[in-house]
């Protein structure tokens, strides 16, 4: 277990605007950040053990780390069809099961983002050219599609967590 | 009837066990290298009003590097310990010492040998397997301190050969225990505790996390003074002559049985009895046996062959643990 008071190491967000209508003038009204934290194990007053997420430094191999994106209505209408879409960083493994998102239906991507499915669904095509079912670590990409309208001033957050190999 | 004898066996009163090597490097995964920067890219489309065609992008970017993991495993390659006589000298045990970690990182050794209550074995040297002949030899690579460590790259491994001297007049069976340990050079680094960090102590001056106290591991195996006597005894087993019969003349074929016989407790390591043809015979072509079991005449992996060259048979039983008696038996012809 790695104790919680590491220096932060490198963390750098960048936040990126861009219009597919270049008609639009208006500022862009949603907002995006990318936060890392690592998930160290603590254990409570009861002698439980439970993933408490600190902040990222000095993440080595092995380390498990929780990406969070939050999503910020800053204009004045509302926000729809919202599609939120994280490739998996390199060298990392998804956890099965920790893409969060209230209100979102989260499927992934085996295949760099070619066709997404529920888990259940997923296949990918091994050496032998025969099909299996895809494992958590096989996922690409994950997406969220926001099923509601993102009002003005609403703030979301999702999640998912990896391991670093 | 005896004829001329000119056996002859080497050995060892009480020995090493055979080196078995563990290769444990694919067991080893180091993981993403220290240095590495891992990018997270999440991008967002989304719609505003009911115009479908203003769809907005949004990309957020986060990245961190991957810090040096400082880590090592030292695995003794003789875990269950090796015999040794008394004295002896260079009794030699095997070490594999791996860079579990996912950076460069060089390794301080040090041996420590003999518990308070045990007989003292002096070690002579720690040597690095270098020479791409396994087992020490005496053009390994004597391993010194002061040149800082060995330097290994994540998941390499070198053996490291342990080499002692065992004190005269031990009592039988008494046992020694040896360990090696590697400490991590980096400074400072031997001073943590596990899941301490040194921020400037990784690769290229990254931050540096000791996953082992002290950035120490160590393994032991042990001595353990043993007495082999080994004996020799070669007599003439059958002679069949042309003509039926038992009569030593031109043609006939004289069998030879030698019994290696391992007494006391303990093993014998790189045991070879070597036979040489009798003047005025000749070896009859595959003719070794092995406790009435047919051995080839060729350097093989049965433990006998023939030397046309030399024209001496080898029997070569390498390791036996005694109590043991072997039988081997070959055939001259008279000529």
């Amino acid at each position: 277990m790695k104790i919680v008071n590491k220096m932060l190491l490198i963390s750098s967000v960048l936040s990126v605007s861009a219009f597919f209508a270049a008609a639009q003038a208006a500022p862009t009204p949603v907002q995006l950040t990318s936060q890392v934290q690592e998930l160290v194990q603590v254990v409570d007053q009861d002698g439980k053990t439970h993933l408490k997420a600190v902040k990222a430094s000095a993440i080595t191999p092995g380390d498990r780390i929780l990406y969070t994106t939050t999503i910020s209505n800053k204009g004045a209408e509302s926000s729809d069809d919202i599609v939120v879409t994280n490739p998996i960083p390199a060298h990392s493994r998804y956890l099965s099961g920790t893409a969060k998102g209230e209100h979102c239906i989260i499927t992934y991507s085996a295949n760099g983002g070619k066709s997404w499915g529920k888990p259940e669904s997923l296949k990918v095509r091994q050496k032998d050219g025969q099909l299996r079912a895809a494992q958590a670590s096989d996922y690409t990409h994950i997406r969220w599609e926001y099923s509601r309208s993102l009002l003005p001033s609403e703030v979301k957050k999702i999640s998912f967590q990896t391991q670093l190999l | 009837m005896l004829s001329t004898l000119k056996t002859s066996f080497r050995s060892y009163n009480a020995v090493y066990l055979a080196l078995s090597f563990l290769i444990t490097t694919d067991a080893w995964s180091a993981g993403t290298p220290a240095g590495t920067t891992i990018h997270n890219h999440v991008e967002v489309s989304y719609q505003i009003g009911s115009n479908p065609d203003a769809v907005h992008t949004e990309e957020a970017e986060h990245s961190f590097v991957v810090s040096e993991l400082i880590r090592s495993n030292v695995s003794a390659l003789e875990p269950q310990g090796i015999g040794a006589a008394t004295p002896a000298q260079d009794a030699v045990l095997s070490f594999q010492v791996t860079n579990t970690g996912n950076g460069q990182e060089s390794f301080l050794l040090n041996a420590q040998a003999g518990l308070p209550e045990q007989f003292k074995p002096e070690v002579t040297g720690l040597w690095i397997e270098s020479n791409g002949q396994l087992g020490w030899q005496s053009d390994d690579t004597l391993y010194l301190a002061s040149a800082g460590g060995i330097p290994l790259a994540a998941d390499e491994s070198e053996t490291v050969y342990v080499v002692s001297d065992i004190p005269t007049e031990i009592e039988d069976e008494s046992q020694s225990d040896v360990s090696l340990s590697s400490t991590a050079a980096t400074i400072k680094a031997s001073l943590q505790s596990s899941g301490g960090s040194l921020a400037t102590g990784g690769d290229g001056g990254i931050e540096a996390v000791i996953a082992q106290d002290n950035a120490k591991h160590q393994d032991s195996s042990h001595y353990t003074v043993s007495t082999v006597k080994i004996d020799v005894e070669k007599t003439i087993a059958s002679i069949s002559d042309p003509y039926g019969g038992e009569l030593s003349m031109p043609g006939s074929e004289v069998t030879y049985k030698i019994l290696v016989i391992a007494s006391g407790s303990g093993t014998a390591n790189d045991l070879i009895i070597e036979d040489a043809v009798p003047e005025s015979m000749n070896y009859k072509n595959n003719s070794l046996k092995l406790n009435g079991i047919h051995l080839t005449d060729n350097s093989d992996s049965d433990t006998g062959w023939f030397d046309d060259l030399q024209r001496i048979a080898f029997f070569t039983p390498g390791t036996i643990v005694a109590p043991v008696t072997n039988e081997y038996t070959l055939t001259y012809v008279i000529e």
